[in-house]
């Protein structure tokens, strides 16, 4: 039986083969990664049907339940598909935005309005008010450089050159951790590539690329010596 | 110089890919030093009670398994420590997407050690709640109404530790492992404490949460995993990975460096002599 590592090992191959250019086994790949990851979800929304709506209203017989009409608000989504009632598609879609809005206000008002606006970060600590300066000083400068309707010029100019400088602070930071969180992921690809049984399908990999990058050379010398 | 740039861009990826791949070949120990966010978050684990029940969200994508798994797995065979010396309940659920039910199947079968526990007694897993915010909010203020089953297809009424959970009030603490956005959990569970084990290039978005003492602790990727790891003595996938990470970011260093002088050094002087 062929290790699983092999076959991780290929289909990384295969999916970083874009780096060179775009290619057949690049293909491949991008193509199983979307067939498999709809497969994987379409088993497991089947398993969550079945769980919640089969089993409870069918095998169990419970008709006069909350689920009956959670169920048929659910399947109006679908007669989006019928011309003289796609109307009704939009009631489940109101129903389902509504709810999450409604849901998520009411969560926010404490944790993310009201305590963010309580007490400055780092009460009580010595730098507390340096740390509340530059944070309104942040705000507004950064506001400002996003200003448009007036020239940036004379007082709104200097503010929007401090707000720039903030804004390159905070893009550097989380283009940092993005590409902390970027490079774990090519780590985990390597652990597998750079360890045998991996390594070997690398090997051959390797041995692959350096012929295809070689062979357009001889060609074109060859071509060359044509020429003249 | 300009022309030559997208051969130069491919050989950064080739000198990228062949740093780190030295230290799987070539197993160097470079020091990493234990940061007091990870120490805090292992703190509040260990202090756990006797009969806590702590709840963890196990929303992860599958392509941030890397990232968050690692830290995942230490934290979550840490916690089952827990239940097994202390008497502490873990219930861990997916509410995010069929995706993270992957993840956290993947975690629940495979890596989770559950000697000398009985399921449904000291851990227990509820499986996919779909609805994700929706699912939290439904949790935190009515588990039996939301939840009916376990991941088995089991009634929760027929499960024993489950009979006291109804609400965010019966639980001593929540977790959550998200590779999206933390707030929903913040907007519902932050009446009690939250820690979490997140991706590194989210650690910006939970700290106005970290500052106002809403997420209490935190696993920053897998540099946090390999530090969680290190103190619970548990050698796991992170410790294997920080080293060629820390030889990433050596050479991202390294990059920054090259790019500063060539930039400062040549293409700066030569602007100003065409200025001229």
């Amino acid at each position: 039986m062929i290790p699983v590592e092999i076959i991780e090992a290929t289909l990384i191959l295969m999916t970083w083969s874009l780096l060179y250019k775009d290619n057949p086994l690049y293909k491949l790949a991008a193509s199983m990664t979307i067939g498999l990851y709809l497969g994987v979800t379409l088993n497991y929304a089947i398993d969550s049907l079945n769980k919640n709506i089969y089993v409870p209203l069918i095998v169990q017989g419970k008709w006069l339940s909350p689920t009956t009409i959670v169920f048929i608000i659910g399947l109006l989504l679908y007669t989006r598909f019928i011309k003289s009632l796609w109307w009704l598609s939009r009631w489940p879609l109101a129903i389902l935005s509504s709810i999450g809005l409604s849901v998520a206000v009411t969560g926010a008002l404490g944790p993310q309005i009201i305590a963010q606006l309580s007490t400055p970060p780092l009460a009580g600590h010595p730098l507390s008010i340096i740390n509340g300066i530059l944070g309104v000083t942040a705000t507004v400068t950064s506001m400002c450089y996003f200003v448009y309707s007036r020239e940036h010029k004379g007082v709104l100019g200097a503010l929007v050159k401090i707000g720039r400088i903030f804004l390159m602070i905070a893009f550097g930071f989380m283009l940092g951790t993005f590409l902390m969180s970027n490079i774990a992921f090519a780590i985990q690809n390597m652990s597998i590539l750079a360890v045998p049984p991996g390594a070997y399908i690398s090997a051959i990999a390797a041995i692959i690329l350096i012929i295809v990058t070689s062979l357009p050379r001889v060609k074109k010398s060859k071509g060359e010596e044509m020429k003249k | 110089m300009s022309a030559m740039l997208p051969k130069v861009d491919r050989l950064i990826f080739l000198l990228f890919l062949f740093f780190i791949a030295i230290p799987f070949i070539l197993p160097v120990a470079l020091p990493l030093p234990i940061s007091p966010t990870t120490l805090k978050y292992k703190e509040i684990l260990e202090n756990l009670r006797k009969g806590d029940t702590i709840i963890w969200f196990v929303d992860a994508m599958i392509g941030a398994w890397a990232e968050t798994a690692p830290g995942d797995i230490a934290t979550f065979n840490f916690i089952l420590e827990q239940c097994r010396e202390k008497g502490v309940k873990f219930v861990m659920v997916t509410t995010f997407h069929a995706e993270s039910l992957a993840y956290a199947e993947t975690i629940f079968k495979n890596y989770l050690n559950t000697e000398g526990l009985t399921y449904g007694v000291d851990y227990v897993y509820l499986g996919w709640i779909p609805g994700y915010e929706s699912a939290l909010a439904g949790i935190a203020g009515n588990l039996p109404a939301i939840v009916k089953t376990d991941y088995y297809g089991t009634p929760i009424s027929q499960i024993p530790m489950m009979q006291n959970l109804h609400s965010i009030d019966d639980f001593a603490i929540s977790g959550f492992t998200s590779s999206t956005s933390p707030d929903p959990y913040i907007r519902q569970w932050s009446k009690k404490p939250i820690i979490t084990n997140i991706l590194a290039a989210n650690i910006g978005w939970i700290m106005p949460y970290v500052e106002k003492r809403i997420i209490v602790a935190y696993l920053a990727g897998v540099r946090g995993a390999a530090e969680f790891e290190y103190l619970i003595g548990r050698i796991g996938s992170a410790t294997k990975l920080i080293s060629a990470q820390s030889t990433a970011h050596i050479y991202a260093v390294a990059l920054l460096i090259a790019a500063n002088i060539y930039y400062f050094g040549f293409v700066r002087r030569r602007g100003e002599v065409i200025k001229k």
